[in-house]
């Protein structure tokens, strides 16, 4: 057996590597998505007291706190056992979708656009940022103006762009004021001309990346995420539902309550990232996808006009579910049109100055789960308290981790493809690498530990001995 | 619309001296045209940066003194590009590239000798900030032909 290392990866959020093992023939035998750091939040938590929770769990990461300060205001929310005001819940919708418009951002623009744009075969030292400026300053512009609305909104809202500590257990600490409704609504029309924009550009492109598409994570598999009291695509609360790669619903409205009962999270020595699956299907059978390219797949609509007719023309992609891994890009530019639009919406409504934006109440409850829609994916937090209001058990699970068994199967996919002659070529070095950041993960959240991201690959022989490594 | 000023402090404000480039942007702020304080360099500071005349950046060093602080110059460099931070220098270049304007900009980096976890800074950096904003506050008022070259304090 021989093996190939490619570390670090890179132009992702977070520290991991690559091992991809060789049979005695050359061929790819498997492969391996390591992630090398670790931070243990769930230790580290247990006997603060609850209400810490929120401002505590957001730092976990500085691309998507706002995710897990929903999902874990939202825990806090059943330790309270309050109905919290709807503007409050509106409030944090769009905070959330604040977020997922400037991380989509991020994942779009500044770390996947290089590929994109350049093509993946570009010369790697102009595959960068300033390599798209120069072939297309005006995609770097429109990148840099989106997540700086998003950034804005956040910052506009709650008091500062990374870890703001506006959304509190029992809604947000105070209501929004008229100019900043007004500043961000002024804001709607350019970048939904921006949103607008990059899909007209990146849509004809999509014929120039067939043999990505078709090796890039692309398999039959089941997709989990939120959907809203209509089956629409949400974000921030609503019904969980499982849908297989035909595009029929699996089960619907799963209790989040009982999340034990259906997802299971194995661990394996290779990696501080567990691995979730679906429980009824078996470990590691059970292999599901959730982010962008799950929402779409199984949202049975947008509900908002001009992310529809994009959700519609992206459905057609495939008769059933889309399956390509590649299409996550896709799917988070229709969802940064769907952010805007939505945002736009709940403005509009009168409704949204209400004063009335907490419920106020001691702990009426032992235990709490939050779920959300991170840009990446499910979100889900997990408190136990004990009489005085401190936490004796946390439980996340992240986004990234119920990708994790998707981007090592697709790992091994897409090697299979471009992996010759027991080398690892820049071609096969950058593809495989895309395979990863085409889910954009975020292995801060993930393993809930801090880092850079830093991507490696090891090319291993029949014996275990390493024959090539790549460092990035 | 230009604005005569801009300093950018960057670094962890949680990790002690490594956030002296922060306290410079909370000491200044009323006094400069505008001020950041941020953890690191992103891209999306490239359109603030092309609408300032002078940038000033200030961060934390490990290879100086404690205390010690030194200012240079700034180019604009396209190298050291990366997805999640960029220098000085490529943040300039980024302006420049987008937005048609690369200012004058200088960086100043003091030497911290606590680098763990907490806000406060170290006595060292603290007796020596007052010194540090006081080049600061000169350098805001060159214009960009009097760019200085480099001058080590302390």
């Amino acid at each position: 057996m021989k093996r190939i290392v490619i570390d670090p990866v890179t132009r992702i959020e977070g520290h991991s590597k690559i091992t991809i093992h060789l049979d005695e023939t050359g061929a790819v035998a498997h492969a391996q998505f390591h992630v090398t750091q670790f931070r243990g939040f769930e230790k580290l938590c247990e006997g603060r007291p609850f209400h810490e929770m929120p401002s505590l769990m957001a730092r976990i990461c500085g691309i998507c706190p706002v995710s897990h300060l929903v999902a874990s205001a939202k825990a806090c929310d059943e330790l309270l056992a309050v109905r919290i005001p709807r503007v409050a819940a509106d409030l944090r919708r769009i905070l959330n979708l604040a977020q997922l418009v400037q991380s989509h951002a991020l994942s779009f623009f500044h770390l996947s656009s290089p590929d994109l744009l350049l093509g993946m075969d570009a010369d790697p030292a102009q595959r960068n940022l300033f390599g798209v400026l120069q072939a297309n300053p005006q995609l770097g512009r429109d990148g840099i103006r989106l997540r700086q609305f998003g950034q804005q909104v956040i910052e506009w809202m709650a008091g500062k762009r990374i870890h703001p500590a506006w959304v509190v257990p029992g809604g947000v600490s105070h209501p929004l004021e008229p100019e900043v409704r007004d500043r961000i609504l002024a804001a709607i029309p350019e970048v939904r001309e921006i949103a607008l924009r990059t899909l007209a550009w990146f849509k004809p492109k999509i014929e120039d990346f067939r043999q990505e598409i078709r090796v890039f994570a692309n398999f039959p598999s089941l997709f989990l995420g939120l959907v809203d009291r209509d089956g629409r695509l949400e974000h921030y609360d609503g019904q969980l539902r499982l849908s297989d790669s035909a595009g029929k619903i699996v089960t619907g409205a799963l209790d989040p309550a009982r999340y034990g009962d259906y997802i299971g999270e194995a661990v394996e020595p290779w990696s501080y990232l567990k691995s979730a699956y679906y429980k009824p299907a078996g470990y590691p059978a059970g292999l599901y996808r959730v982010g962008p390219l799950a929402r779409l797949n199984l949202c049975d609509g947008c509900g908002t006009p001009l992310a529809d007719q994009e959700w519609s023309e992206f459905r057609d992609l495939e008769r059933g579910a889309v399956l390509s891994s590649f299409h996550y890009h896709y799917a988070r530019l229709v969802e940064v049109l769907y952010g805007i639009e939505k945002i736009e919406a709940l403005l509009l409504d009168p409704e949204i100055l209400d004063r009335r934006v907490r419920a106020v109440a001691e702990p009426n409850a032992a235990e709490g789960i939050g779920i959300s829609e991170a840009p990446r994916g499910m979100l889900l937090h997990h408190y136990r308290i004990d009489a005085q209001g401190l936490i004796t058990y946390a439980n996340l699970i992240i986004a990234t981790g119920h990708n994790n068994l998707a981007m090592n199967r697709g790992i091994l996919q897409a090697a299979r493809h471009f992996v010759t002659d027991g080398a690892l070529s820049e071609t096969a070095l950058n593809r495989v690498e895309a395979v990863i950041r085409a889910f954009d993960p975020c292995l801060s959240c993930s393993t809930h530990a801090l880092g850079e991201m830093r991507l490696e690959i090891d090319l291993l022989a029949a014996d275990g001995g390493l024959l090539d490594r790549v460092r990035r | 619309m230009m604005i005569p000023n801009l300093l950018i402090g960057y670094g962890n404000p949680l990790r002690q001296d490594d956030g002296v480039g922060v306290q410079a942007a909370y000491r200044l702020a009323g006094e400069m045209s505008r001020t950041l304080a941020v953890h690191q360099l992103t891209p999306e500071l490239a359109e603030a940066v092309s609408r300032a005349e002078v940038v000033l950046f200030v961060d934390a060093s490990r290879s100086l003194g404690p205390g010690e602080f030194e200012v240079r110059a700034v180019e604009p460099s396209s190298e050291d590009v990366d997805s999640h931070h960029l220098t000085p220098g490529s943040l300039l270049a980024l302006a420049h590239s987008l937005y048609g304007h690369a200012p004058a900009a200088f960086l100043f980096t003091m030497g911290g000798s606590q680098f763990g976890y907490g806000e406060e800074l170290s006595p060292e950096v603290e007796e020596a900030l007052p010194t540090l904003l006081g080049e600061i506050r000169k350098h805001a008022a060159l214009r960009p032909e009097r760019k200085a070259s480099y001058a080590l304090f302390g």
